[in-house]
Protein backbone atom coordinates (compact mmCIF):
# COMPACT_ATOMS: atom_id res chain seq x y z
CA UNK A 1 0.00 0.00 0.00
CA UNK A 2 1.32 3.50 -0.63
CA UNK A 3 2.53 5.20 2.47
CA UNK A 4 1.79 9.04 0.79
CA UNK A 5 -1.87 9.13 1.41
CA UNK A 6 -2.25 12.82 1.41
CA UNK A 7 -5.17 14.87 3.14
CA UNK A 8 -7.31 17.85 2.01
CA UNK A 9 -8.88 19.99 3.94
CA UNK A 10 -12.34 21.58 3.18
CA UNK A 11 -13.82 25.55 4.87
CA UNK A 12 -17.26 25.48 4.98
CA UNK A 13 -18.86 28.48 4.08
CA UNK A 14 -19.69 29.10 7.97
CA UNK A 15 -15.85 28.50 8.46
CA UNK A 16 -15.74 24.88 10.04
CA UNK A 17 -12.98 22.87 8.47
CA UNK A 18 -12.51 19.19 7.91
CA UNK A 19 -9.57 17.40 6.85
CA UNK A 20 -10.04 14.61 4.46
CA UNK A 21 -8.08 11.75 2.66
CA UNK A 22 -7.88 13.13 -1.25
CA UNK A 23 -8.94 9.79 -2.52
CA UNK A 24 -12.26 10.25 -0.41
CA UNK A 25 -12.43 14.18 -0.89
CA UNK A 26 -12.20 13.31 -5.11
CA UNK A 27 -15.68 11.95 -5.25
CA UNK A 28 -16.27 15.50 -5.83
CA UNK A 29 -15.75 16.40 -9.83
CA UNK A 30 -15.10 19.60 -8.49
CA UNK A 31 -12.51 18.92 -6.11
CA UNK A 32 -10.65 16.51 -8.50
CA UNK A 33 -10.37 18.97 -10.89
CA UNK A 34 -8.78 21.05 -8.52
CA UNK A 35 -6.39 18.56 -7.35
CA UNK A 36 -5.79 17.30 -10.82
CA UNK A 37 -5.08 20.91 -11.62
CA UNK A 38 -3.01 21.17 -9.31
CA UNK A 39 -4.45 24.29 -7.78
CA UNK A 40 -4.83 22.92 -4.47
CA UNK A 41 -3.16 25.17 -1.53
CA UNK A 42 -3.74 24.29 1.95
CA UNK A 43 -7.31 24.74 1.99
CA UNK A 44 -9.94 24.72 -0.45
CA UNK A 45 -12.67 27.01 0.28
CA UNK A 46 -16.79 25.88 0.17
CA UNK A 47 -18.63 28.82 -0.76
CA UNK A 48 -21.97 27.18 -1.19
CA UNK A 49 -21.83 24.53 1.52
CA UNK A 50 -22.80 24.60 5.02
CA UNK A 51 -20.83 22.47 7.85
CA UNK A 52 -24.28 20.60 8.37
CA UNK A 53 -24.44 19.72 5.18
CA UNK A 54 -20.73 19.12 4.62
CA UNK A 55 -21.50 16.37 7.69
CA UNK A 56 -23.64 14.63 5.54
CA UNK A 57 -21.97 14.53 2.69
CA UNK A 58 -18.84 13.36 4.12
CA UNK A 59 -21.01 10.74 5.70
CA UNK A 60 -21.88 9.68 2.54
CA UNK A 61 -18.33 9.36 1.06
CA UNK A 62 -16.83 7.29 3.45
CA UNK A 63 -19.63 5.11 3.44
CA UNK A 64 -19.30 4.44 -0.03
CA UNK A 65 -15.53 4.40 -0.22
CA UNK A 66 -15.32 1.50 3.03
CA UNK A 67 -13.93 -1.61 1.49
CA UNK A 68 -16.01 -5.44 1.97
CA UNK A 69 -19.28 -3.24 2.57
CA UNK A 70 -22.22 -5.59 0.69
CA UNK A 71 -24.54 -4.15 -1.74
CA UNK A 72 -27.85 -4.67 0.89
CA UNK A 73 -26.23 -2.71 3.60
CA UNK A 74 -25.16 -0.04 1.36
CA UNK A 75 -28.75 -0.06 -0.02
CA UNK A 76 -29.92 0.30 3.82
CA UNK A 77 -27.74 3.36 4.41
CA UNK A 78 -28.85 5.12 1.55
CA UNK A 79 -32.43 4.22 2.84
CA UNK A 80 -31.63 5.54 5.95
CA UNK A 81 -29.29 8.68 4.56
CA UNK A 82 -32.04 10.52 2.63
CA UNK A 83 -35.04 10.25 5.15
CA UNK A 84 -34.36 13.43 6.63
CA UNK A 85 -35.77 16.86 6.78
CA UNK A 86 -36.98 18.37 3.06
CA UNK A 87 -34.61 21.51 4.21
CA UNK A 88 -31.97 19.86 4.52
CA UNK A 89 -32.74 17.46 1.41
CA UNK A 90 -32.41 20.60 -0.70
CA UNK A 91 -29.36 21.94 1.03
CA UNK A 92 -27.84 19.02 -0.10
CA UNK A 93 -29.48 19.28 -3.61
CA UNK A 94 -27.23 22.61 -3.76
CA UNK A 95 -24.23 21.04 -2.14
CA UNK A 96 -24.21 17.53 -4.50
CA UNK A 97 -24.18 20.06 -7.41
CA UNK A 98 -21.23 22.48 -6.51
CA UNK A 99 -19.29 19.80 -5.81
CA UNK A 100 -20.35 17.63 -9.00
CA UNK A 101 -21.49 14.41 -7.28
CA UNK A 102 -23.60 12.92 -9.90
CA UNK A 103 -24.10 10.35 -7.26
CA UNK A 104 -25.61 12.21 -4.31
CA UNK A 105 -27.48 14.34 -6.55
CA UNK A 106 -29.32 11.77 -8.81
CA UNK A 107 -30.15 10.05 -5.03
CA UNK A 108 -31.22 13.24 -3.27
CA UNK A 109 -33.52 14.37 -6.59
CA UNK A 110 -35.45 11.34 -7.10
CA UNK A 111 -36.64 11.22 -3.06
CA UNK A 112 -38.03 14.89 -3.31
CA UNK A 113 -39.43 13.84 -7.19
CA UNK A 114 -40.70 10.62 -4.57
CA UNK A 115 -42.14 13.22 -1.89
CA UNK A 116 -43.49 15.35 -4.14
CA UNK A 117 -45.72 12.46 -5.87
CA UNK A 118 -49.46 12.55 -5.22
CA UNK A 119 -49.02 15.70 -3.40
CA UNK A 120 -51.67 18.43 -3.68
CA UNK A 121 -50.13 21.90 -5.36
CA UNK A 122 -50.94 23.17 -1.82
CA UNK A 123 -49.06 20.76 0.12
CA UNK A 124 -46.09 21.51 -2.62
CA UNK A 125 -46.19 25.15 -2.30
CA UNK A 126 -45.01 24.34 1.36
CA UNK A 127 -42.60 21.82 1.26
CA UNK A 128 -41.04 24.44 -1.51
CA UNK A 129 -41.76 27.82 0.12
CA UNK A 130 -43.82 28.84 -3.15
CA UNK A 131 -46.21 31.57 -2.84
CA UNK A 132 -49.34 30.95 -4.68
CA UNK A 133 -49.59 33.59 -7.17
CA UNK A 134 -53.16 32.38 -9.33
CA UNK A 135 -56.11 33.94 -8.72
CA UNK A 136 -58.88 31.35 -7.36
CA UNK A 137 -60.20 32.19 -11.52
CA UNK A 138 -56.33 31.57 -12.73
CA UNK A 139 -56.20 28.57 -10.95
CA UNK A 140 -59.48 26.84 -11.57
CA UNK A 141 -58.37 27.53 -15.89
CA UNK A 142 -55.35 26.15 -15.12
CA UNK A 143 -56.88 23.34 -12.92
CA UNK A 144 -58.80 22.56 -16.31
CA UNK A 145 -56.11 22.25 -18.64
CA UNK A 146 -54.00 20.06 -16.93
CA UNK A 147 -57.03 17.88 -16.42
CA UNK A 148 -55.72 14.93 -17.71
CA UNK A 149 -52.80 14.51 -15.47
CA UNK A 150 -55.16 14.13 -12.16
CA UNK A 151 -57.06 11.52 -13.51
CA UNK B 1 -33.36 26.10 12.82
CA UNK B 2 -33.36 24.43 8.96
CA UNK B 3 -34.07 27.61 6.74
CA UNK B 4 -35.55 27.10 3.58
CA UNK B 5 -33.52 27.69 0.48
CA UNK B 6 -34.90 28.36 -2.92
CA UNK B 7 -34.11 25.94 -5.22
CA UNK B 8 -32.39 27.38 -8.85
CA UNK B 9 -34.61 26.26 -11.64
CA UNK B 10 -31.60 23.50 -13.08
CA UNK B 11 -32.22 21.61 -9.65
CA UNK B 12 -36.15 21.66 -10.29
CA UNK B 13 -35.41 20.13 -13.68
CA UNK B 14 -33.17 18.13 -11.88
CA UNK B 15 -35.77 16.82 -9.81
CA UNK B 16 -38.81 16.92 -11.83
CA UNK B 17 -36.50 15.06 -14.71
CA UNK B 18 -37.75 11.81 -12.06
CA UNK B 19 -41.17 12.50 -12.36
CA UNK B 20 -43.32 10.51 -14.74
CA UNK B 21 -45.61 12.73 -17.49
CA UNK B 22 -48.64 13.07 -14.89
CA UNK B 23 -46.97 14.52 -11.97
CA UNK B 24 -45.13 17.01 -13.89
CA UNK B 25 -48.52 17.86 -15.29
CA UNK B 26 -49.87 18.56 -11.95
CA UNK B 27 -46.64 20.43 -11.12
CA UNK B 28 -48.22 23.35 -13.24
CA UNK B 29 -51.23 24.15 -10.83
CA UNK B 30 -48.29 24.95 -8.39
CA UNK B 31 -47.74 28.68 -9.27
CA UNK B 32 -47.20 30.64 -12.18
CA UNK B 33 -43.63 30.84 -12.51
CA UNK B 34 -43.41 26.65 -11.94
CA UNK B 35 -46.28 26.49 -14.83
CA UNK B 36 -43.98 28.38 -16.96
CA UNK B 37 -41.24 27.09 -16.49
CA UNK B 38 -42.52 23.72 -17.08
CA UNK B 39 -44.07 24.82 -20.43
CA UNK B 40 -41.01 26.08 -21.71
CA UNK B 41 -39.99 24.29 -25.51
CA UNK B 42 -36.59 24.23 -23.70
CA UNK B 43 -37.63 22.51 -20.15
CA UNK B 44 -40.35 20.26 -22.46
CA UNK B 45 -37.12 19.46 -24.88
CA UNK B 46 -34.80 18.59 -21.38
CA UNK B 47 -37.67 16.34 -20.12
CA UNK B 48 -38.08 14.22 -23.17
CA UNK B 49 -34.12 13.33 -23.12
CA UNK B 50 -34.05 12.64 -19.48
CA UNK B 51 -37.27 10.28 -20.11
CA UNK B 52 -35.67 8.81 -23.28
CA UNK B 53 -32.27 7.56 -21.28
CA UNK B 54 -34.06 6.80 -17.97
CA UNK B 55 -38.02 5.24 -17.95
CA UNK B 56 -39.40 3.14 -20.07
CA UNK B 57 -39.64 4.60 -23.70
CA UNK B 58 -41.04 2.12 -25.62
CA UNK B 59 -43.41 1.05 -22.67
CA UNK B 60 -47.04 2.64 -23.94
CA UNK B 61 -49.34 1.44 -26.29
CA UNK B 62 -52.15 3.45 -28.27
CA UNK B 63 -54.70 0.94 -29.66
CA UNK B 64 -57.63 1.31 -31.84
CA UNK B 65 -60.06 -1.39 -30.91
CA UNK B 66 -63.07 -3.32 -33.31
CA UNK B 67 -65.16 -0.07 -32.40
CA UNK B 68 -62.03 2.17 -33.54
CA UNK B 69 -62.09 4.10 -30.62
CA UNK B 70 -58.65 5.16 -29.37
CA UNK B 71 -57.04 3.32 -26.01
CA UNK B 72 -54.11 3.65 -24.19
CA UNK B 73 -52.48 1.39 -21.61
CA UNK B 74 -48.78 0.95 -20.19
CA UNK B 75 -46.81 -2.34 -20.64
CA UNK B 76 -46.57 -4.16 -17.57
CA UNK B 77 -43.14 -6.60 -16.85
CA UNK B 78 -45.73 -8.77 -14.40
CA UNK B 79 -48.50 -9.14 -15.26
CA UNK B 80 -51.25 -9.67 -12.22
CA UNK B 81 -54.15 -11.74 -11.60
CA UNK B 82 -53.70 -12.93 -15.83
CA UNK B 83 -54.42 -9.50 -16.69
CA UNK B 84 -51.74 -8.02 -18.89
CA UNK B 85 -52.66 -4.60 -18.87
CA UNK B 86 -55.61 -2.10 -18.32
CA UNK B 87 -56.63 0.52 -20.96
CA UNK B 88 -57.68 4.22 -21.02
CA UNK B 89 -60.10 4.92 -23.57
CA UNK B 90 -59.25 8.40 -24.97
CA UNK B 91 -61.83 11.00 -25.24
CA UNK B 92 -60.83 11.29 -29.02
CA UNK B 93 -64.31 11.31 -30.76
CA UNK B 94 -64.21 9.65 -33.99
CA UNK B 95 -63.76 5.99 -35.76
CA UNK B 96 -60.08 5.61 -35.98
CA UNK B 97 -58.87 2.95 -38.72
CA UNK B 98 -55.31 3.92 -38.95
CA UNK B 99 -52.30 4.44 -36.45
CA UNK B 100 -49.52 5.88 -38.40
CA UNK B 101 -46.50 5.80 -36.32
CA UNK B 102 -44.88 8.02 -33.21
CA UNK B 103 -42.25 10.08 -32.32
CA UNK B 104 -41.83 12.35 -29.13
CA UNK B 105 -44.55 11.49 -27.43
CA UNK B 106 -47.08 12.51 -30.51
CA UNK B 107 -48.94 10.14 -32.70
CA UNK B 108 -50.20 10.18 -36.13
CA UNK B 109 -53.49 8.90 -36.57
CA UNK B 110 -56.24 8.30 -39.74
CA UNK B 111 -60.14 8.63 -39.64
CA UNK B 112 -62.47 6.57 -41.45
CA UNK B 113 -62.07 9.48 -43.65
CA UNK B 114 -58.77 9.29 -43.96
CA UNK B 115 -57.86 12.83 -42.10
CA UNK B 116 -55.11 13.07 -40.08
CA UNK B 117 -54.49 14.19 -36.61
CA UNK B 118 -51.46 14.58 -34.61
CA UNK B 119 -52.51 13.92 -31.16
CA UNK B 120 -50.83 13.58 -28.01
CA UNK B 121 -52.28 10.78 -25.67
CA UNK B 122 -51.13 11.69 -23.02
CA UNK B 123 -52.08 15.45 -22.54
CA UNK B 124 -54.70 14.94 -24.97
CA UNK B 125 -53.77 17.51 -27.15
CA UNK B 126 -54.85 17.22 -30.52
CA UNK B 127 -54.34 19.06 -33.96
CA UNK B 128 -55.53 18.24 -37.65
CA UNK B 129 -53.12 18.04 -40.27
CA UNK B 130 -54.16 18.92 -44.03
CA UNK B 131 -53.58 16.44 -47.07
CA UNK B 132 -49.89 17.13 -48.70
CA UNK B 133 -50.98 18.93 -52.13
CA UNK B 134 -47.34 17.93 -52.92
CA UNK B 135 -48.41 15.09 -55.44
CA UNK B 136 -45.32 12.71 -55.01
CA UNK B 137 -46.19 9.23 -56.75
CA UNK B 138 -46.90 6.72 -53.65
CA UNK B 139 -48.04 3.48 -53.40
CA UNK B 140 -50.81 2.48 -51.23
CA UNK B 141 -50.90 4.85 -48.41
CA UNK B 142 -50.77 8.55 -48.94
CA UNK B 143 -48.99 8.93 -45.31
CA UNK B 144 -46.37 6.63 -44.59
CA UNK B 145 -45.67 9.31 -41.50
CA UNK B 146 -43.73 9.44 -38.37
CA UNK B 147 -42.79 13.21 -37.05
CA UNK B 148 -40.44 14.69 -35.16
CA UNK B 149 -41.37 17.25 -32.36
CA UNK B 150 -43.56 19.28 -34.77
CA UNK B 151 -42.66 17.66 -38.25
CA UNK B 152 -44.50 15.21 -40.06
CA UNK B 153 -43.21 13.23 -42.50
CA UNK B 154 -44.83 11.10 -45.63
CA UNK B 155 -41.96 9.18 -47.67
CA UNK B 156 -40.32 12.93 -49.34
CA UNK B 157 -42.53 15.77 -48.12
CA UNK B 158 -42.45 17.38 -44.58
CA UNK B 159 -45.16 18.98 -42.76
CA UNK B 160 -44.10 21.32 -40.42
CA UNK B 161 -47.12 21.69 -38.05
CA UNK B 162 -45.28 24.92 -36.33
CA UNK B 163 -45.49 26.63 -39.26
CA UNK B 164 -47.93 25.27 -41.04
CA UNK B 165 -47.15 23.94 -44.46
CA UNK B 166 -45.98 20.89 -46.60
CA UNK B 167 -42.49 20.88 -48.04
CA UNK B 168 -40.50 18.81 -50.09
CA UNK B 169 -37.35 17.53 -48.89
CA UNK B 170 -34.31 19.10 -51.10
CA UNK B 171 -32.44 16.00 -50.94
CA UNK B 172 -34.40 13.69 -52.72
CA UNK B 173 -32.00 10.96 -53.92
CA UNK B 174 -34.13 7.63 -53.74
CA UNK B 175 -36.37 8.86 -57.05
CA UNK B 176 -38.00 5.32 -58.39
CA UNK B 177 -38.06 3.77 -54.67
CA UNK B 178 -40.80 2.49 -53.43
CA UNK B 179 -41.98 2.12 -49.61
CA UNK B 180 -42.93 -2.03 -49.07
CA UNK B 181 -43.80 -1.52 -45.50
CA UNK B 182 -46.04 2.09 -46.53
CA UNK B 183 -45.27 3.25 -42.32
CA UNK B 184 -41.92 4.12 -41.05
CA UNK B 185 -40.13 3.61 -37.78
CA UNK B 186 -38.41 6.34 -36.14
CA UNK B 187 -35.33 5.88 -34.26
CA UNK B 188 -32.43 8.13 -32.68
CA UNK B 189 -33.51 11.44 -34.84
CA UNK B 190 -34.16 9.19 -38.02
CA UNK B 191 -36.69 8.31 -39.94
CA UNK B 192 -36.37 4.60 -41.26
CA UNK B 193 -38.43 3.27 -44.33
CA UNK B 194 -38.47 -0.26 -45.72
CA UNK B 195 -38.05 0.38 -49.36
CA UNK B 196 -37.84 -1.94 -52.74
CA UNK B 197 -36.35 -0.41 -56.06
CA UNK B 198 -38.65 -0.47 -58.87
CA UNK B 199 -41.18 -2.67 -57.37
CA UNK B 200 -38.71 -5.42 -56.23
CA UNK B 201 -37.58 -7.13 -53.61
CA UNK B 202 -34.67 -7.30 -51.74
CA UNK B 203 -35.23 -4.08 -50.19
CA UNK B 204 -33.05 -1.31 -48.39
CA UNK B 205 -33.66 0.48 -45.54
CA UNK B 206 -33.94 4.27 -46.49
CA UNK B 207 -33.55 6.36 -43.50
CA UNK B 208 -33.96 10.57 -43.52
CA UNK B 209 -32.11 12.17 -40.75
CA UNK B 210 -34.80 15.06 -39.38
CA UNK B 211 -32.27 17.23 -38.14
CA UNK B 212 -30.02 17.51 -41.40
CA UNK B 213 -32.97 16.18 -43.59
CA UNK B 214 -30.25 14.24 -45.13
CA UNK B 215 -30.92 10.82 -46.59
CA UNK B 216 -28.78 7.32 -45.92
CA UNK B 217 -29.20 4.23 -46.34
CA UNK B 218 -28.60 1.59 -43.73
CA UNK B 219 -27.78 -1.78 -44.98
CA UNK B 220 -29.99 -4.82 -44.57
CA UNK B 221 -28.83 -8.14 -42.92
CA UNK B 222 -27.31 -10.14 -45.27
CA UNK B 223 -29.25 -13.42 -45.72
CA UNK B 224 -27.34 -16.82 -45.74
CA UNK B 225 -30.25 -19.52 -45.78
CA UNK B 226 -30.97 -21.12 -49.07
CA UNK B 227 -34.96 -20.77 -48.10
CA UNK B 228 -37.20 -17.71 -49.80
CA UNK B 229 -37.21 -14.56 -47.65
CA UNK B 230 -39.36 -11.66 -48.37
CA UNK B 231 -38.83 -8.77 -46.09
CA UNK B 232 -42.07 -7.34 -45.29
CA UNK B 233 -41.80 -4.90 -42.27
CA UNK B 234 -39.82 -2.68 -40.16
CA UNK B 235 -40.20 -1.93 -36.59
CA UNK B 236 -38.38 -0.98 -33.40
CA UNK B 237 -37.89 -3.33 -30.45
CA UNK B 238 -36.14 -2.29 -27.35
CA UNK B 239 -34.54 0.85 -29.16
CA UNK B 240 -33.19 -1.32 -32.21
CA UNK B 241 -34.24 -1.40 -35.72
CA UNK B 242 -35.79 -4.61 -36.85
CA UNK B 243 -36.72 -5.76 -39.80
CA UNK B 244 -39.41 -8.72 -40.47
CA UNK B 245 -38.30 -11.70 -43.25
CA UNK B 246 -41.12 -13.76 -44.38
CA UNK B 247 -40.07 -17.23 -44.77
CA UNK B 248 -42.03 -18.97 -47.47
CA UNK B 249 -43.31 -21.99 -47.32
CA UNK B 250 -41.91 -22.18 -43.37
CA UNK B 251 -43.86 -21.95 -40.41
CA UNK B 252 -41.41 -18.74 -38.86
CA UNK B 253 -40.89 -15.46 -39.31
CA UNK B 254 -37.27 -13.99 -38.77
CA UNK B 255 -36.65 -10.76 -36.79
CA UNK B 256 -33.24 -9.32 -37.68
CA UNK B 257 -32.75 -6.80 -35.01
CA UNK B 258 -29.61 -4.47 -35.38
CA UNK B 259 -28.66 -4.00 -31.78
CA UNK B 260 -26.04 -1.74 -32.21
CA UNK B 261 -27.16 0.93 -34.09
CA UNK B 262 -25.55 1.18 -37.92
CA UNK B 263 -23.16 -1.71 -36.71
CA UNK B 264 -24.04 -4.19 -39.86
CA UNK B 265 -22.32 -6.86 -38.04
CA UNK B 266 -24.69 -6.71 -35.37
CA UNK B 267 -28.22 -7.49 -37.10
CA UNK B 268 -29.39 -10.83 -35.08
CA UNK B 269 -31.99 -13.04 -35.61
CA UNK B 270 -34.44 -15.00 -33.71
CA UNK B 271 -37.76 -16.50 -34.87
CA UNK B 272 -41.10 -16.38 -34.14
CA UNK B 273 -43.76 -19.78 -34.92
CA UNK B 274 -46.72 -18.79 -37.32
CA UNK B 275 -48.52 -21.34 -36.25
CA UNK B 276 -52.24 -20.34 -36.63
CA UNK B 277 -51.65 -16.84 -38.33
CA UNK B 278 -53.27 -15.81 -41.69
CA UNK B 279 -50.95 -13.42 -42.13
CA UNK B 280 -47.56 -12.61 -41.18
CA UNK B 281 -47.35 -11.26 -37.28
CA UNK B 282 -45.87 -7.82 -36.91
CA UNK B 283 -44.25 -7.81 -33.27
CA UNK B 284 -44.94 -4.81 -31.16
CA UNK B 285 -42.83 -4.57 -28.53
CA UNK B 286 -41.04 -6.40 -25.77
CA UNK B 287 -43.21 -7.51 -22.53
CA UNK B 288 -40.09 -8.74 -21.08
CA UNK B 289 -37.06 -10.08 -22.14
CA UNK B 290 -38.55 -13.56 -24.00
CA UNK B 291 -42.26 -12.18 -24.12
CA UNK B 292 -43.16 -10.01 -27.38
CA UNK B 293 -46.60 -8.38 -28.30
CA UNK B 294 -47.23 -9.42 -31.53
CA UNK B 295 -50.43 -7.85 -33.29
CA UNK B 296 -52.24 -10.66 -35.96
CA UNK B 297 -53.76 -8.89 -38.38
CA UNK B 298 -56.83 -10.38 -39.85
CA UNK B 299 -57.71 -12.01 -36.20
CA UNK B 300 -57.84 -8.66 -34.75
CA UNK B 301 -55.88 -9.91 -32.09
CA UNK B 302 -52.97 -9.10 -29.61
CA UNK B 303 -50.61 -12.15 -29.31
CA UNK B 304 -47.66 -12.51 -26.41
CA UNK B 305 -45.00 -14.84 -27.60
CA UNK B 306 -42.45 -16.08 -25.26
CA UNK B 307 -39.71 -16.71 -27.75
CA UNK B 308 -37.53 -19.47 -25.10
CA UNK B 309 -40.40 -21.28 -24.59
CA UNK B 310 -41.40 -21.22 -28.37
CA UNK B 311 -45.41 -20.85 -27.13
CA UNK B 312 -48.07 -18.15 -27.44
CA UNK B 313 -51.06 -17.28 -25.86
CA UNK B 314 -53.80 -13.88 -26.10
CA UNK B 315 -52.89 -10.84 -24.61
CA UNK B 316 -55.50 -10.22 -21.72
CA UNK B 317 -56.40 -6.24 -21.73
CA UNK B 318 -59.15 -5.27 -19.30
CA UNK B 319 -59.45 -8.92 -18.34
CA UNK B 320 -60.69 -9.97 -21.69
CA UNK B 321 -58.71 -10.79 -24.61
CA UNK B 322 -57.78 -8.14 -26.69
CA UNK B 323 -59.78 -6.44 -29.52
CA UNK B 324 -57.17 -4.86 -31.17
CA UNK B 325 -57.25 -3.55 -35.00
CA UNK B 326 -54.00 -0.90 -34.98
CA UNK B 327 -51.60 -1.01 -32.49
CA UNK B 328 -48.25 1.20 -31.89
CA UNK B 329 -46.01 1.97 -29.18
CA UNK B 330 -45.61 5.42 -27.94
CA UNK B 331 -43.53 7.28 -24.71
CA UNK B 332 -45.49 9.87 -22.68
CA UNK B 333 -44.33 13.34 -23.54
CA UNK B 334 -45.27 16.35 -22.53
CA UNK B 335 -44.66 17.77 -26.48
CA UNK B 336 -47.27 20.70 -27.14
CA UNK B 337 -49.16 20.77 -30.10
CA UNK B 338 -50.32 23.84 -28.80
CA UNK B 339 -48.95 27.38 -30.99
CA UNK B 340 -50.44 29.44 -28.65
CA UNK B 341 -52.88 28.38 -26.08
CA UNK B 342 -56.22 30.66 -28.06
CA UNK B 343 -55.72 28.02 -30.92
CA UNK B 344 -56.50 25.50 -28.40
CA UNK B 345 -59.85 23.29 -29.73
CA UNK B 346 -59.40 25.16 -33.17
CA UNK B 347 -59.73 21.67 -36.18
CA UNK B 348 -62.27 20.63 -34.27
CA UNK B 349 -62.42 16.38 -34.66
CA UNK B 350 -65.72 15.45 -35.26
Amino acid sequence: MSSSTKFLTLKTCDDKKFVLDEAIAVRSQTIKNMVEDDCVSNVIPLPNVNSKTMTKVIEYWKKHSEEGVSKDVLMDFDKAFVKVHHSILHALILAANFLNDKEILDMMCQEVADRIKGKTPEEIRKEFDIKNDFTPEEEEEIRKENAWAFE
Amino acid sequence: MAMSIKLPDEMIEEIVSWMSVKSVGQLHCVSKQWCSFLSYPKFIKAYLNYQSNKHEKFKHILISDVSQSLHSSHINPNPQNGIDTISIELSFQGKWKKIVGSCNGLVLVLNKEDVAFLINPTTLEYRRIPNSPLALPKRGTSTAGVLEGDLLCTFVDVYSARMGFWRILESISHNGAIPIHGFGVFLNGVLHLLVGKYYCSPSVIVSVNLTDEKFFEVPIPTITTTSLLRFYGIVALKGCLCVLGDRRNENEIDVWMMKEYGVVESWTKFSVVRNTFPFCPTPVCLMSDDDIILSAPGKAKLIIYNKKKEQQREMNVDGKTSKCIRIRTFMESLVSLMIGRETKGSDYIA
